[in-house]
């Protein structure tokens, strides 16, 4: 009997945290259709705010997207080899450099966009290129894939596995895409997830990084909730996570698939 | 005797990795075509070693030499050489289906789409495993993978194959006819083979010849009979079985030994020493009695006779002059040995 009421207890107080988060969402997220945030939404459903969120705000939409993919395409280019050499050694030498390529983990995004315009600010086509913005995402994400490669690569004996694969012929090139890359794929999976999505969201780094032209859409949401009405913000925010939540599910989903196996 | 058959020739080969442990002092082996070599030697001996050398999988100290048939492969990657390879732990491909598994090197040599089959359905039946080719590795029990691993390993038609105690991870009953298995294929097939264990009667049963190794060296090549019969030192005679020190022949250069079944138990009349059973061990075929005669070391001696051995008892020893088995004591301590 006693039992069931804490049960009851703990289940109302579980509903009342997740509404807490929860509500705030949905009311963002509704006050993006309505005609008057002010008056409810009685006043009527548009996708008026819509509309002119896509009119003013489409560029930074584009550019995030296109920042996020072509972070990907570096840090699986970079992620995934460095994460198998690595693998393979276990050397000193080899733990120091990857404790160097995770360390952004640790530093604050405004630590490391500040070094980025010491170091590189005065090259101005650089500088005010979405290019400046993707160096600091890759950095930033980069460790992210390679410890998500390293995590899977490290729990499979995929040395053997590769010197079987040579032991019938198979040359390096042939072990590593048919051996190394099928083998880790639950990894680069993960880590590819988990790049786009940081990059769409990242706004630390960014908001250093960037400049009038290049504005990605985090930047431009902190810019509309400043400068807009209530009702472009929230639209905007309804645009972010329309784009972000299914990612966040895949990588619930794909997490919840690797566990099982 | 296959015709394709590879024999291989090793010069002066040593090992010493890049922490400065010398797992190989410098040897010399020579394995004839469609021969089974067995490496036998306690753990950490270099067997393994000795094995990824022959493999290509680690690369010998300045001045050794690996030939297969007079053809000098010392670099030679182990992706040319043309060896089929089973690991201990099997290292089959878990992203791959059993006949996946079994087709790879085949795929790799990039043979037509009809040959490959063949070879598939061949090896699938001679390994007795067609109902598993569709399987998922996950979905196999312990023997099953050892056989896909195996079919995996022959189905390239290799000039060599290398295994590496292919069987340390089954259970007793499963590894027993297994051996027979193996053993029958090796047969069948006439492959150059080399097999490592630290299992002595696996290699008994396997090897045209064995290669006995201690700390790093070769200490004596021989069939299993002149092995297990004629050990050059102590430590092959302990290796390959047990062994008791003749209490009675005594000569400061040579140490006399006898097997436990070498021994007979007679009539005091005839015995050449007498002995107290210490203890009795009845394992149905035979008992193995622990007997003490006045020695620090217990002498065992193993007995078919139907009698009733009791703790206690006196009974006579008498061992064939032709059983003792007589080392010069100072090949104790023997040095690399030739090879014949
Ligand atoms: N990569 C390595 N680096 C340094 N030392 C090594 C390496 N591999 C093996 N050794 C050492 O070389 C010696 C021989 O090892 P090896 O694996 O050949 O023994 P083994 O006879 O196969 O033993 P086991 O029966 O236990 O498998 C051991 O002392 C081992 O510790
Ligand atoms: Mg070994």
């Amino acid at each position: 009997m006693r039992n069931k009421w804490l049960f009851r207890a703990q289940l109302i107080f579980t509903l009342l945290v997740c509404s807490f988060l929860i509500v705030p969402v949905i009311l963002s997220a509704l006050a993006g259709i309505t005609q008057n945030f002010f008056l409810g939404i009685k006043s009527g459903i548009t996708l008026h705010w819509l509309g002119e969120v896509w009119q003013l705000y489409s560029g930074t939409i584009y550019l995030s997207l296109l920042i996020a993919i072509w972070c990907l395409i570096a840090t699986l280019a970079i992620g995934v080899p460095a994460a198998y050499v690595l693998a393979k050694q276990n050397g000193k030498l080899a733990r120091f450099i990857e404790e160097i390529i995770v360390l952004p983990i640790a530093i604050p995004g405004l630590a490391i966009a500040l070094a980025l315009i010491i170091n590189y600010g005065g090259f101005r086509d650089f500088r005010t290129s979405w290019g400046f913005i993707l160096v600091g995402h890759i950095l930033y994400t980069l460790p992210f894939m390679l410890r998500s490669v390293l995590a899977v690569l490290s729990s499979t004996n995929f040395h053997e596995l590769e010197e079987s694969a040579a032991s019938l012929g198979a040359s390096f090139w042939q072990r590593f895409f048919t051996i190394i890359l099928p083998n880790a794929k639950s990894g680069i999976l993960a880590g590819a997830l988990m790049v786009v999505t940081l990059s769409i969201g990242e706004f630390n780094l960014t908001w250093m990084l960037h400049t009038p032209e290049t504005k990605t859409l985090p930047v431009g949401l902190a810019d509309s909730y400043a400068s807009m009405r209530l009702e472009v913000a929230s639209a905007y925010t309804l645009i972010f996570f329309v784009m972000i939540i299914p990612l966040l599910i895949a990588m619930q989903k794909l997490s919840q698939k690797t566990n099982k196996v | 005797m296959n015709p394709t058959a590879t024999s291989i020739k090793l010069t002066n080969c040593a090992k010493t990795f890049a922490d400065g442990t010398q797992a190989l002092k410098p040897l010399n082996l020579t394995v004839k075509a469609g021969e089974t070599i067995v490496l036998l030697g306690p753990s950490g001996c270099g067997k393994t070693t000795l094995l990824r050398i022959i493999a290509g999988l680690e690369a010998t100290d300045q001045g050794g030499e690996i030939y297969f048939n007079q053809q000098n492969m010392t670099s030679i990657a182990i992706e040319k050489r043309n060896i089929g390879m089973v690991f201990q732990s099997y290292a089959l491909f878990p992203n791959m289906s059993v006949a996946q598994n079994i087709v790879y090197g085949l795929k790799i040599r990039k043979l037509k789409p009809q040959a490959i089959k063949q070879r598939l359905d061949e090896m699938l039946e001679m390994m007795q495993i067609e109902a598993l080719a569709h399987r998922r590795i996950d979905q196999l029990s312990g023997g099953q993978r050892q056989r896909v691993a195996l079919a995996r390993a022959i189905a390239v038609r290799p000039n060599l194959l290398l295994l590496d105690e292919p069987l340390t991870a089954l259970d007793a009953s499963l590894r027993d006819r297994l051996r027979s298995e193996i053993s029958e294929l090796l047969q069948k097939l006439g492959i150059t083979s080399i097999y490592v264990t630290h299992d002595q009667s696996e290699a008994m049963a396997l090897a045209d010849r064995i290669v006995v190794m201690d700390e790093g060296r070769i200490v004596q090549i021989g069939s299993p009979y002149d092995i297990y019969h004629r050990p050059k030192n102590e430590f092959v005679a302990n290796f390959v079985g047990n062994v008791n020190q003749h209490p009675h022949v005594f000569n400061t250069d040579y140490l006399t030994l006898f097997r436990p079944e070498d021994a007979e138990i007679v009539e005091p009349s005839k015995g050449e020493f007498e002995a107290k059973i210490m203890s009795v061990l009845f394992l149905g075929d035979k008992s193995r009695l622990t007997l003490d005669c006045g020695f620090k070391k217990p002498i065992y001696v193993d007995t078919t006779l139907r009698q009733d051995f009791k703790t206690g008892m006196t009974i006579s020893i008498y061992v064939e002059p032709e059983r003792l088995i007589r080392l010069k004591t100072t090949d104790n301590s023997s040095a690399a040995v030739k090879e014949s």
